[in-house]
C-alpha cells in the first residue's frame, strides 16, 4: 500500500513536470550560447532566455522597453549616453548585476586587448562589428565606457548617435556573469559550458545535436517564468517541424513554409502565430564587378523583366508583400515606389540598346537554405530564371553550402545573387547601412561616395523628418540606377499547439521573443 | 591462306546459328523480354519526347497552376512552378539515358584499355593498373562518385564523370582476366607462334572472348549509372535547375511533399522502371550466356 502510494505519487509528479515543460522546434542547434559571438536566430532564441539585453523590445512590436536598463539619457549632441541600471538583480550563479558587470561586459565585447575577450583564441563578436563598427579602432562607434556610479554607466561615443539605446536593443547584446566568463575564458557558450545570466531561465544542460534544457530561474526580477522546464530542439526541415508540432511532440515551431499556412489553420490542434509586420526584405542584387552588370541599362532591363507581384502572390501566400524599395513598410525613409514595372518588351529594348540585342548568359546565385524574407529561394530562383531567359538572358542556376554562399556573396563571385536581411532594430539604418553603407562596397560593387555619405549623416542626426528625407535620396538613388532589385518583405509562419498561450510573433524575428510569459495548459 | 578463308566462312555460319539460337532463348526468358520491353520504351519515349511534347525547361513557368495535383489536363500534376510533371518525366527520360549510355560507354572503352593493357603487357604495368583498380573498388561507388563531384563542381557532366570513373575499374577487372585466360591458352599460343602480332591477337581473340561478360555487365552498369545520375541530382550534385532530371525532380518534391506527393512519384516511378528495365534485360542476357546455365 505505501509503495502504491509512492508510486501514484512519483507519477503524479512527472505527470506535473511534463505538464509544466515546453518543447521548442527551432530550425537548428545553436552555435554559441554566448550571445555576442553568435549571428544566428537558433542561438539566440536558446541564450536570450538566459541572458538578457540592456533594453527590449515590447512584445509583438519594436517599441523599446527597459530591460536591464531602466532608463537611459543623452548629452545634447548624443555623443554621452548614460544608462541607469536595474537594482537587486542577480546572475545565476549568485554573481550581483551592477555597473562594473555590465562595463565588464561592454569593455569584452569593446576593447580588442581585453583579457577575456576571447578574440585571439577564436571569438570574433562579428555582430559587435555590424552594430557598433566592431572594437575601438577604425570607425568604430564606442569610444569609451565607465562606471559613474554602482548601478549607473556612461558610453562616450566618438560620433553623434541619436538611437543608441535601440542598438543595444538588437537581440545579440546580451550580458553575461562576469565570473562565469572568466572562468570559463574561450570555452564560455559552448555545450560542455553553456551561459550565466540574469534571465527567467537558467541553463541545464546541452546534449549536442539533440536537446539543450533551461530551468526556471525563481528569482527572476520579473517574476517567475509561466513553465518550468524549457526543451530547445533544432528540427532541420521545416516540413519535419510541422509534422512534429501536429504529432505533439514540440508545442512550438517556428519558421514553417508559407505554403502550410493552410494546414496549420485547418489543424484543430494549432494555432498560427505571425506578427502583424516582420521587418525584413529579400532583394536580388547584381554585382558591378561582372560585366555587363556594370551598365545600369542592363540592370534596368533585368529589373523590367521580373515580374514581382507573379512571384509574391505565388510563393508568399498571402503573408509577404511586394518590395517597393529595400525598407519594409512600418519604417520611415522610403522614397518613390519602385519604378519598373514587370515589362519584357521594355526590358527587350533597353537590352537591345545596351547593346545584348540577343541578350547574354550569366550566373545566377540562390541560397541554399530559405529564410523569411525567401520562403522558397530554389523554386524562386528558377521562376526568376525564366522571366530572365523570356527576354533573351540566359541565367545559369547555381548555389553553394550557406555559410561560403554568405561569405562569397560579398567578393563579386556571383554576377546576379539572391540575398536579404532581417533587422536587428527597428530602424532605416539597420538596412540601408548595410546594404548600401560605408562597409558594404562589396556587396555590388557599386562605388557611390554619395550614398554612403548621406547614410552616415542621417545616422548622426536626431530629427527624425531630416532623416526620412536622406533616406529617400538614398533609397531613389538605389532604384534609379538599379543596384539591387527589392523583392519582397514576409511574416514568417509560426505555429503552436493549442494550450500553448503568451507566444507573441516578433516583428524582429522568433530570436527576440522572450520565453518568460508562455504558459502551457495541462 | 585458303585454309584460313575457309575456317572463317565456318566460324560464320556457326556464328549465325548460334546467334539465332541465343535470340530464340532470350524471348523464351519472361522477365528479360520485360526487360527489353521496358528499355525499348524507354527508349522511343525519350526519342520522341521533343516531337511528342516539346519543351524548353528554361523558360517553363505557369504560376496560376502551381502545385496542381494531377488531372486529365496535367497527368501527373503540377510542380511548384506549375510546370508539367507529365513533360518534365518525360524528357527527365533523355536525360538519364543519354547519361546513363554516355558514362558507361567512357567507362566501358576505358576501362577495356587499361584492362587489355594490364593482363597483356603484364610486369610493373599491370601491378600499377590493379593496384588503382583495387582502390577504386574499395569505396562504394556512390561515395566515389560524391567525393569526384564534390572536387569538380555540381553539375551534370561532372557527374558522368563521376559515374563513369566509378565503373571503370569493373571492365578493368573482367577483360584483364578474360585477357589472362585467353592468353594462356593454346590456340593463343599457336597463333603467336605462327607470328601474329599483339594487336592482331587481341582484336581477333582477345576482344571477341570479352564480348559476353562485357554485354551482361553493359546492360546492368546502365541501370546503376541511371540510379547514381538520379542519386547525384537529389544530392544536388548533378543536374542543376531547371533541367527535368528524375533524381532533382525527387528532390524538388521533398519539401512539397505532405502537399504534392506527385512531384515525387511519378519521377521515382520513372527511375524505378528504367532500372528494373536494364536490370532484367541484363540478367536475361546473362542467363542465356552462361554455358552453365543453359537448358535450365
Amino acid at each position: 500500500m505505501k509503495k502504491l502510494v509512492l508510486l501514484l505519487a512519483l507519477l503524479l509528479t512527472l505527470g506535473l513536470t511534463s505538464a509544466q515543460t515546453l518543447v521548442f522546434g527551432s530550425s537548428g542547434f545553436p552555435a554559441s550560447l554566448d550571445a555576442v559571438d553568435s549571428q544566428d536566430g537558433n542561438s539566440l532564441v536558446v541564450s536570450g532566455q538566459v541572458t538578457e539585453r540592456l533594453v527590449d523590445f515590447a512584445p509583438g512590436k519594436t517599441d523599446l522597453i527597459p530591460g536591464l536598463a531602466t532608463s537611459w539619457s543623452a548629452n545634447d549632441d548624443a555623443t554621452v549616453w548614460t544608462f541607469e541600471l536595474r537594482q537587486g538583480v542577480n546572475f545565476h550563479d549568485g554573481t550581483p548585476f551592477n555597473a562594473e558587470a555590465a562595463k565588464f561586459n561592454l569593455d569584452r565585447w569593446n576593447d580588442p586587448n581585453h583579457p577575456y575577450s576571447g578574440r585571439a583564441e577564436g571569438k570574433t563578436f562579428v555582430p559587435w562589428g555590424w552594430v557598433f563598427g566592431g572594437p575601438v579602432g577604425d570607425g568604430n562607434l564606442i569610444e569609451s565606457v565607465a562606471a559613474t556610479g554602482d548601478y549607473e554607466i556612461q558610453l562616450t561615443l566618438t560620433q553623434p548617435a541619436p538611437f543608441l539605446p535601440a542598438l543595444f536593443a538588437a537581440v545579440y547584446f546580451q550580458f553575461n556573469s562576469p565570473t562565469a566568463v572568466m572562468a570559463a575564458g574561450v570555452n564560455y557558450g559552448t555545450p560542455n559550458v553553456g551561459s550565466v545570466g540574469t534571465g527567467p531561465f537558467k541553463f541545464v544542460e546541452w546534449i549536442e545535436g539533440e536537446r539543450i534544457v533551461l530551468e526556471r530561474n525563481d528569482d527572476y526580477w520579473g517574476g517567475p517564468a509561466g513553465v518550468e522546464r524549457l526543451v530547445f530542439r533544432g528540427i532541420e526541415q521545416p516540413t519535419a517541424r510541422l509534422a512534429e508540432l501536429q504529432a505533439g511532440t514540440i508545442d512550438i515551431a517556428v519558421n514553417l513554409t508559407s505554403d502550410d499556412l493552410a494546414t496549420v489553420q485547418n489543424d484543430p490542434n494549432l494555432k498560427a502565430a505571425i506578427a502583424d509586420t516582420e521587418l525584413n526584405v529579400g532583394y536580388v542584387s547584381m554585382h558591378q564587378a561582372n560585366a555587363p552588370f556594370d551598365n545600369v541599362l542592363v540592370r534596368r532591363a533585368v529589373a523590367y523583366a521580373i515580374d514581382r507581384d507573379a512571384i509574391v502572390s505565388a510563393f508568399y501566400e498571402g503573408l509577404g508583400v511586394v518590395a517597393q524599395d529595400h525598407l519594409p513598410p512600418v519604417l520611415f525613409g522610403h522614397g518613390e515606389d519602385w519604378p519598373y514595372e514587370y515589362n519584357p518588351e521594355k526590358a527587350k529594348e533597353l537590352l537591345a540598346e545596351a547593346g545584348f540585342p540577343n541578350g547574354f548568359t550569366t550566373q545566377y546565385w540562390y541560397m541554399p537554405v530559405s529564410r523569411p524574407y525567401f520562403p522558397a529561394p530554389q523554386p524562386i530562383a528558377e521562376t526568376i530564371a525564366s522571366y530572365l531567359a523570356d527576354v533573351g538572358i540566359t541565367a545559369e542556376l547555381m548555389t553553394e553550402d550557406w555559410a561560403t554562399y554568405l561569405a562569397d556573396y560579398q567578393t563579386g563571385k556571383f554576377p546576379m545573387y539572391m540575398i536579404g536581411w532581417n533587422a536587428d532594430y527597428a530602424d532605416p539604418d539597420n538596412f540601408l547601412r548595410t546594404f548600401f553603407g560605408p562597409s558594404s562596397l562589396t556587396d555590388q560593387g557599386w562605388d557611390s561616395p554619395e550614398t554612403r555619405a548621406l547614410i552616415q549623416e542621417a545616422s548622426q542626426i536626431a530629427d527624425q523628418d531630416r532623416r526620412a528625407e536622406l533616406y529617400a535620396q538614398v533609397v531613389n538613388t538605389v532604384a534609379d540606377q538599379a543596384i539591387s532589385i527589392p523583392m519582397a518583405h514576409n511574416r514568417s509562419l509560426n505555429a503552436t499547439r493549442v494550450g500553448i498561450e503568451g507566444w507573441i510573433a516578433s516583428p524582429l524575428g522568433f530570436s527576440s521573443v522572450s520565453l518568460h510569459s508562455v504558459t502551457k495548459a495541462q | 591462306m585458303d585454309g584460313t578463308a575457309t575456317a572463317s566462312n565456318v566460324g560464320e555460319t556457326t556464328n549465325r546459328k548460334r546467334g539465332n539460337d541465343l535470340v530464340r532463348r532470350f524471348f523464351r526468358h519472361p522477365t528479360g523480354v520485360l526487360g527489353l520491353a521496358i528499355v525499348v520504351l524507354l527508349v522511343l519515349v525519350s526519342l520522341l519526347a521533343p516531337v511528342l511534347k516539346p519543351y524548353d525547361a528554361r523558360r517553363d513557368r505557369d504560376l496560376r497552376a502551381r502545385l496542381s495535383p494531377p488531372s486529365a489536363e496535367r497527368w501527373f500534376g503540377a510542380d511548384e512552378l506549375g510546370r508539367d510533371n507529365f513533360t518534365r518525366v518525360l524528357h527527365g527520360g533523355r536525360i538519364s539515358l543519354r547519361a546513363g549510355l554516355i558514362a558507361v560507354a567512357f567507362a566501358v572503352l576505358i576501362g577495356t584499355l587499361l584492362g587489355l593493357i594490364a593482363g597483356y603487357v603484364g610486369g610493373w604495368l599491370d601491378t600499377v593498373i590493379v593496384w588503382v583498380v583495387d582502390i577504386l573498388l574499395a569505396f562504394p561507388g556512390i561515395l566515389l562518385a560524391i567525393a569526384i563531384v564534390a572536387t569538380l563542381g555540381p553539375n551534370l557532366t561532372n557527374a558522368l564523370i563521376a559515374i563513369a570513373i566509378t565503373q571503370v575499374p569493373i571492365y578493368t577487372r573482367i577483360v584483364r582476366s578474360v585477357v589472362m585466360q585467353v592468353r594462356q591458352s593454346e590456340y593463343v599460343q599457336a597463333v603467336r607462334a605462327l607470328g601474329s602480332g599483339s594487336i592482331r591477337v587481341v582484336l581477333k581473340h582477345v576482344l571477341p572472348n570479352s564480348l559476353a561478360p562485357l554485354i551482361v555487365q553493359l546492360t546492368l552498369s546502365i541501370g546503376t549509372a541511371i540510379l547514381d545520375v538520379a542519386a547525384l541530382g537529389f544530392l544536388g550534385l548533378g543536374a542543376q535547375p531547371p533541367a527535368p532530371e528524375w533524381g532533382l525532380m525527387i528532390r524538388d518534391g521533398f519539401s512539397q511533399f505532405l502537399r504534392a506527393p506527385w512531384m515525387s512519384i511519378f519521377p521515382g516511378i520513372a527511375i524505378f522502371l528504367a532500372v528494373v528495365g536494364f536490370n532484367l534485360l541484363g540478367d536475361a542476357i546473362r542467363d542465356i550466356l552462361d554455358p552453365r546455365l543453359r537448358n535450365i
